[in-house]
């Protein structure tokens, strides 16, 4: 699949904003921010950004760990404490084996090592933005896909699907976030709780069967890879 | 300067200190010889006067007389001295210039400093006893020290001539021993610095007297071996990296090149996405790497609790089975019910889910992998056993170092990485990690019990 694929207008024109003290780094994120439709404004240090943050609060913020001024961990434990609730993305060099990344993720935001790559941000960035839906349903519907949370079995177009265990868990994961671009480091973390350290076509594999078994011969592809990034289930082929 | 440096090195400080003791220790010595002769001595004379006055007191009057002038008549050296004075205090007889105000008459001995007929001025040192009559009157009896002065000059003279000698002897046998270890200590000087400067193949010399200094400069040489070993490793390490860096660097320069060239907007962004392959692999190998420095630099774990062993092996098997599927490889698992060790329940499945990537990599289409939790003299133990090309009991310690892959799997891609991690998350959890000795293919285990307790099949 090429680059083109990366369904970027769903951004919806929220407000990101960028803490970050590398000056060519935040260029090109800020850039790609844009590019996927996202208003974007900077600030280059803690300080700023503690201020960016309490003058006119965005719908998302995206962190360095290490900042001049207060410390990208800090500012996040600040902002909790005043109350703030939008969700938040840490940048770090530094690896995300230690404790209190464990506590970030648990908090409902997100943690990315660098370097990395643009669409895992896009990614994530989405991901925090759109939280996913957590309703107590017994069924999920995608376009012309239902899966019953139940007896544990899918549908599409009235073809019965049968799912092993571990894939019935993938589709649910990807069901909750339908049109939505999820990195093979995403769902390693989030399906597998997996550390996505290395580089490995296990999550290809994995999604190879599923997609075997959910878009038949004939049918339009619903699950569609992302070019280095990972896949997107769509509701229309 | 060089004076003073010589006066703080420890061996020479060492020999001034034992030369000072030597001193302190010889002259206790040598007043204690001094005094005592002496004091024998003397004591003899005493007891031999106080006898005398004894008996004298009881000799009638004119026998006394008759006594005290006979022993002054025979007295031809003048050593004795006697005094008899009457009840009234006048002296009758005797050789004593004037009798001593401070002579009690007790009948004992002793010491004063008196005139004497031939020390008219008051300086002889001598033994006197005094004791009182029936009658009133008082006998002095007396003895100079002559003798026992020139004993001890005599005394004196011998020590001295003894001691000095031997005090001048231990200070050069000291300094001769002290210039000895700085000699010595001067080479370990001169070979560090060489060392230091970059020579890592010298070593300190070793002079055979398996004395602290030798035993300690083979302990340094020791550690120079082990330093070396690891600065090697380290440079192999460094080789390898760039090595494995160095190809999909050039291959990616290659494309980004031809992308530049090429025509076709759609044909040049497949080879800019190939070339963003090459990058994500070097990058995963950078983040391997980074990875194990981290586990291998931190001291304790941050996050144990009890973790069910068997379950961790069922998730990495649940995750692997297709991969394995794929390769049309049969993976088993042989688990009976939970067993609960304390770890890091995700680090741990981090090692498993290594030591099973690599298991399935390196086994051949059709063959088998198995993963196993079971117990061992009570200690809880998991393994993965493949039926690949297995690994030479000469290679098996070097897997497991960082950066090392065996000859064997060297056309399979992958960054070398895997088993390193492994063997860091092992031991940060004071696990063991062994390779077993199997008939054929390979049988890694983990061992949730640390060195101290051995576990043999």
């Amino acid at each position: 699949m090429s680059v083109e694929d990366r369904p970027g207008e769903q951004a919806g024109g929220a407000t990101v904003l960028l803490i970050e003290d590398d000056p060519q780094i935040a260029e090109e994120i800020l850039a790609g921010l844009q590019r996927e439709g996202y208003q974007t404004r900077h600030a280059a240090s803690g300080t700023e950004g503690l201020q960016a943050l309490r003058d006119l609060p965005p719908d998302l913020a995206i962190v360095d760990r290490t900042l001049p001024g207060i410390d990208g961990l800090t500012l996040i434990d600040t902002l909790h404490r005043e109350g703030y609730t939008l969700p938040v993305l840490v940048l770090s060099a530094l690896s995300s084996a230690d404790e209190r990344i464990k506590g970030l993720k648990a908090g409902g935001d997100d943690y990315l090592g660098k370097p990395f790559v643009m669409g895992e941000l896009f990614a994530r960035v989405e991901a925090l933005l759109r939280r996913p839906s957590i309703a107590p349903e017994t069924s999920l519907t995608v376009g012309p896909l239902t899966i019953d949370l139940i007896t544990r079995k899918g549908l599409r177009d009235g073809r019965e699907i049968t799912l092993l265990p571990r894939e019935f868990k993938l589709l649910e994961f990807m069901m909750r976030r339908p049109n939505q671009v999820l990195s093979r480091g995403m769902l390693l973390e989030q399906v597998w709780n997996h550390n996505p350290m290395r580089q490995s076509n296990l999550v290809n594999v994995h999604m190879g069967r599923l997609r075997h078994k959910v878009d038949g011969p004939g049918e339009g592809q619903l699950i569609k890879s992302v070019h280095g990034v990972g896949f997107i289930l769509n509701d229309k082929p | 300067m060089i004076s003073l440096s010589i006066l703080r090195s420890a061996p020479v400080r060492l020999a001034f200190a034992f030369t000072i003791a030597v001193a302190a220790l010889s002259a206790v010595l040598f007043g204690y010889v001094y005094e005592e002769t002496a004091r024998i001595e003397t004591s003899s004379r005493r007891k031999y006067l106080e006898s005398e006055a004894r008996q004298a007191v009881l000799l009638p009057a004119p026998q006394l007389l008759e006594l005290v002038k006979n022993r002054i008549a025979t007295d031809l050296r003048r050593n004795s001295f006697e005094e008899l004075i009457d009840a009234d205090g006048h002296p009758v007889v005797g050789n004593l210039p004037s009798p001593p105000a401070d002579l009690p008459f007790d009948g004992l001995a002793h010491r004063l400093t008196i005139a004497t007929p031939e020390n008219p001025l008051g300086r002889e040192e001598v033994l006197l006893v005094a004791r009182q009559r029936d009658d009133g009157a008082v006998v002095i009896l007396g003895r100079d020290l002559d003798s026992v002065i020139a004993l001890q000059e005599v005394m004196g003279k011998v020590l001295l001539h003894g001691i000095v000698p031997a005090l001048i002897l231990s200070l050069i046998t000291g300094l001769f021993l002290a210039f000895k270890a700085l000699e010595r200590i001067k080479r370990l000087h001169v070979t560090i610095g060489r060392i230091m400067s970059g020579d890592l193949h010298e070593r300190l010399p070793i002079v055979g007297s398996s004395d602290d200094l030798d035993r300690l400069a083979a302990r340094i040489n020791e550690m120079l071996d082990e330093i070396f070993d690891l600065i090697e490793d380290i440079r192999g390490v460094g080789d390898s990296i760039a090595h494995d860096l160095r190809s999909p660097l050039s291959l990616m320069r290659m494309r980004l090149e031809r992308s530049m060239m090429e025509s076709d907007a759609l044909a040049a962004r497949g080879i800019v996405a190939q070339a963003l392959d090459d990058l994500d692999h070097m990058q995963g190998t950078i983040n391997s790497l980074l990875r194990i420095a981290e586990i291998e630099n931190a001291r304790r774990i941050e996050f144990i609790k009890p973790t069910d062993l068997a379950e961790i092996a069922r998730e990495v098997h649940d995750l692997f089975e297709p991969l394995a599927d794929e390769k049309r490889i049969t993976f088993s698992l042989a688990i009976d019910g939970p067993v609960i060790i304390e770890a890091d329940a995700d680090m741990l499945a981090e090692a498993i889910a290594n030591i099973v990537d690599n298991a399935v990599k390196y086994t051949p289409a059709g063959g088998k992998v198995r993963i196993a939790v079971t117990q061992r003299a009570g200690v809880p133990l998991l393994q993965v056993h493949d039926s690949g090309l297995g690994i030479p009991a000469s290679e098996r310690s070097k897997v497991t170092q960082r950066y090392y892959r065996a000859g064997r799997t060297a056309k399979a891609r992958g960054n070398g990485l895997g088993l390193s991690l492994v063997a860091a998350i092992v031991k940060l959890h004071g696990f063991q990690l062994h390779i077993a000795d199997v008939p054929e293919g390979a049988c890694v285990e983990i061992i949730a019990a640390p060195e101290s307790i051995e576990l043999t099949k």
